[in-house]
């Protein structure tokens, strides 16, 4: 399994809603964060990334949300992450990650 | 299931660490691991050979898994290492973090990372 996102701007939230649907790993992580790049460039917003379909991701993975939480430091908008699986939790745990980002919703690892 | 030896070589290339995690599941799966420690074995190789991949110059990395009746051992090798880019980077101590957190025991040498899962 490799990744697929998808994303799109929600104008109610007034938001963009990125669904990670695999794992973002070595392999996909640098294209994964290059679209939501993207997608914050051309308009710019909160970021909500939906963990329902994320599978897996690692170090790498968590570098490339840690280079986007870095591109929100200076401005008033916010990345949050909800529903991602308790095996992902754990990753976020055990890096004191879950201390930067702000998670909701899912099971505590 | 004692003194069992796998061995696999994978190309130095991204795409092939996902291999390394299907065998990873393969054997603790074989070994009798519960679903959480098969998925903490699938982690840690991959963040174990993310760093190989940061250390080693080679084309390649060998991992051999000794399946032993009381524990798993791995060890990620390559025959010869270069200045790591960004030295000690905020990903490599991250995958370490993990992979020691997940693991019982964890051996960092020149040119090779062993880690030590036990059979509870």
């Amino acid at each position: 399994m490799s990744l697929n996102t998808k994303v799109d701007f929600n104008y109610d939230g007034n938001q963009w809603v990125i669904k990670p649907i695999g794992e973002i790993d070595i392999y996909t992580s640098s294209v994964f964060k290059e679209e939501v790049v993207k997608a914050y460039e051309d308009k710019k917003a909160d970021l909500v990334i939906e963990g329902e379909y994320l599978e897996y991701i690692d170090s790498t993975g968590l570098g490339a949300l840690i280079g986007l939480l870095k591109m929100l430091q200076e401005t008033e908008f916010k990345i949050y992450i909800n529903n991602i699986k308790p095996n992902i939790r754990k990753l976020f745990d055990i890096t004191e990650l879950d201390k930067l980002f702000i998670i909701r919703g899912g099971e505590n690892a | 299931m004692l003194n069992d030896l796998v061995t696999v070589s994978i190309p130095k290339k991204p795409d092939y660490i996902s291999t390394v995690r299907l065998i990873s599941s393969s054997i603790a799966n074989k070994i009798g691991y519960n679903i959480e420690q098969i998925e903490d074995l699938k982690v840690a190789m991959g963040e174990a050979c993310i760093l190989s991949f940061g250390k080693s110059i080679d084309e390649e990395v060998k991992i051999v898994y000794n399946l032993l009746k009381e524990k798993l051992e791995v060890v990620v090798s390559w025959t010869e290492s270069g200045i790591e880019e960004g030295d000690e980077t905020k990903e490599s101590n991250m995958g370490k973090m993990i992979i020691e957190s997940l693991m019982d025991e964890v051996y960092y040498l020149d040119n090779e990372i062993k880690i030590v899962k036990y059979i509870e």
